[in-house]
């Protein structure tokens, strides 16, 4: 069964000012899919939803926004779901490693405290217990010295010790899926590449599915067996990474890949986009991405496109999608 | 040019003309913490030199240093020949105007309640005192268009631009000083990358049409790719490898270097089970299949120990090993 799925997700705000009626939709008809086992890639840049989409998963949402749609996890409906039904899902069956692990520990308490809480919040047991599965688990993230990791303060270690220490307590619980968001993007290239390398290799281990929510095109291509690309809070194309990375369908995923300075090859002008995402995308009557788009036609700007079923299980959110693309 | 300050020893290029920056020697403390331990390096006119990174290397520091912000310990930074070390006074600040920096964040650089006109104007004042306000409106509008920005933009402030704007209001601030050298500090990792692009491209391009020679300070090597004509490998506070950027990057001398360029994702899942290939011994050794690499047990890509300084012109090789002492910070 597919593990997680999230269908015709909609994120709703009332509009900041509060001119009655008025919304803002930073996500809107959103559908993902991830599988047991698998790592399902959200690209995108700055506003463009996928953080959002992430919370939503979580039922961490701030509380003025309105989540339509449906979050399943296991085939349980989690949107909507009572706060209890949450609160057991998550840490527990979901777990989430954020981007910048110095704020996402509580600065006043050892790590050991920390782990105990949500060790003996899930699985209960005594605290000795807790400790010995702590410590498991650090030497597990390659944290061997854990005696001094687990009676250390966060800020007396390196951003990645303590990303793998997050990652440990994402894994204490023996979770089903974890949400990472952006969860190497503060770190250095060369300690950014051990993490990918670690979750890979846990991945492996213990066979969870993975959201990984990234603006890292490189890095999606590495870790994720499927990818979408979010713009403007919609998902313009989806499909197994190498295709998407090879052949991209969408006009814009195509721009985004162009604009990456890589490494090896030519250096030659990088391939950029004029003008800005619209300001009220919902005043757009035609494509997102229309005013933007090198191949736009009249069409685009009258009509929104339907999301077009490609061949090789790709999906793309162009009128003029190439079908022939994934042939 | 500033007669009071001695000028450098350093013998001109065949060309004649002289660098338009070279430190030597670079020492630059924090108290008992050498964070420029030594380095050395030479920019021609119009050159694009890249120092590449991680955090802690004291690439920002010696940046700061070159802009006559901190004074070193020992050594020597010279611009066009006058060394900025030992300036003071008018005739320092007569050479900081040299040099302009564009920085990482442009929000935080860029006055939020100054308009972008004014934001241009205010360093044009202090370039070209004899301009009149006509005239200097004149320079304003072209300095934007020099870095893609309409007239439109002239009323607005900050909040009402986007990254990529900002940033380019901060180009064209640095540009208003006629400098013969632009340091750059990761000037476009606080942006997206379509927008990244645009100002990689402004960057280049610009470079081309003014002549202007770079100091880009960077982490990311396809950005130091796309901009550098050498580039210097920085690592606690030592030059561990120099060259010109095509060799450094597809010939990589020195295990850290090679440690860096294989730590840039985007060659694939197996490729980063593998481990990357070059300059990564313990994941290559691994299986390329899938599963856990066999010799990767701490993952620590980096060799440690102490840096060998670089003796001019050639490669200093770290004698360790990756080594399996912990996280690299």
């Amino acid at each position: 069964m597919t593990l997680l799925t999230v269908e015709d997700l909609t994120i709703e705000f009332p509009r900041p000012g509060g001119r009655s009626g008025g919304a803002i939709r930073p996500v809107r008809g959103v559908t993902l899919t991830v599988e047991p086992g698998q790592t399902l890639g959200v690209v995108g840049e700055t506003g463009c939803g996928k953080t959002l989409t992430g919370l939503a998963v979580l039922g961490l949402l701030p509380p003025a926004a309105r989540p339509r749609g449906s979050i399943r996890l296991d085939g349980l409906e989690l949107l909507g779901a009572p706060p209890s039904q949450l609160r057991a899902v998550r840490g527990s069956a979901i777990a989430m490693v954020f981007q910048n692990p110095a704020t996402a520990f509580d600065p006043v308490r050892p790590l050991r405290t920390q782990f105990e809480r949500v060790i003996r919040r899930h699985r209960g047991g005594s605290r000795e217990q807790a400790r010995a599965r702590a410590a498991k688990l650090l030497a597990e993230v390659e944290l061997h010295d854990t005696d001094r990791v687990l009676s250390s303060y966060p800020h007396q270690l390196s951003g990645g010790m303590l990303q793998r220490a997050m990652i440990a307590l994402a894994l204490s619980c023996e979770p089903r899926l974890i949400i990472a968001d952006e969860s190497t993007s503060a770190l250095d290239v060369t300690v950014a590449q051990q993490v990918r390398r670690l979750l890979l290799r846990l991945q492996h281990a213990h066979g969870f599915g993975v959201l990984f929510i990234t603006h890292n095109l490189g890095e999606a291509r590495d870790l994720c067996d499927r990818v979408a690309v979010l713009y403007a809070g919609e998902v313009v194309e989806t499909g197994p990474v190498e295709d998407v990375f090879t052949a991209p369908a969408h006009p814009y995923t195509k721009v985004l890949l162009g604009a990456v300075p890589t490494v090896d090859g030519d250096v030659a002008p990088l391939a950029s986009l004029p003008g800005e995402v619209p300001a009220d995308v919902l005043a757009v009557t035609g494509c997102v991405f229309a005013n933007r788009c090198p191949q736009a036609a009249n069409l685009c700007r009258s009509t929104p496109p339907p999301a077009r079923s490609l061949p090789g299980d790709r999906r793309a959110l162009c009128h003029f999608a190439d079908p022939e693309v994934a042939a | 040019m500033i007669p009071d300050t001695p000028r450098t020893t350093d013998t001109p290029d065949v060309s004649g003309v002289p660098a338009v920056l070279r430190v030597q020697d670079l020492v630059v403390t924090y108290g008992r913490h050498r964070a420029v331990d030594g380095v050395g390096f030479r920019i021609a006119p119009g050159e694009s030199y890249a120092v590449v990174g991680e955090s802690g290397c004291g690439k920002t520091t010696l940046a700061r240093t070159v802009l006559g912000l901190l004074r070193p310990a020992s050594g020597e930074v010279a611009l066009e020949g006058v060394r900025l070390d030992q300036a003071r006074g008018r005739d320092l600040r007569a050479l900081r105007r040299r040099v302009q920096i564009v920085f990482q964040n442009p929000f935080a650089a860029l006055n939020p309640r100054m308009t972008v006109a004014r934001l241009v104007d205010e360093p044009l004042r202090l370039a070209q005192p004899g301009l009149t306000a006509a005239g200097r409106a004149g320079a304003v509008s072209a300095l934007l268009a020099s870095v893609g920005l309409a007239d439109r933009f002239l009323g607005r402030r900050p909040h009402e631009l986007s990254g990529g704007q900002c940033q380019r209001v901060a180009i064209a601030r640095a540009l208003a000083m006629d400098p013969v050298l632009l340091v750059l500090d990761e000037p476009t990792s606080a942006l997206d990358v379509s927008v990244q692009a645009q100002v990689l491209n402004l960057l280049a391009d610009l470079r081309q049409r003014q002549g202007l020679a770079y100091l880009l300070i960077s982490h990311d090597l396809g950005v130091v790719r796309h901009l550098a004509d050498r580039i210097g490998v920085m690592r606690a506070g030592r030059l561990v490898e120099e060259g010109p950027a095509q060799e450094v990057l597809n010939a990589p001398a020195a295990d850290y270097t090679r440690a860096l360029i294989a730590a840039v994702p985007g060659r694939g899942r197996a490729a980063l089970v593998r481990g990357a290939g070059t300059g990564d011994e313990a994941g290559a050794a691994g299986s390329p299949g899938g599963g856990a690499p066999a010799g990767d047990t701490r993952a620590d890509d980096v060799p440690t120990g102490p840096v060998p300084a670089l003796a001019s012109g050639a490669v200093a090789v770290p004698a360790s090993e990756p080594s399996s002492t912990g996280s690299s910070q």
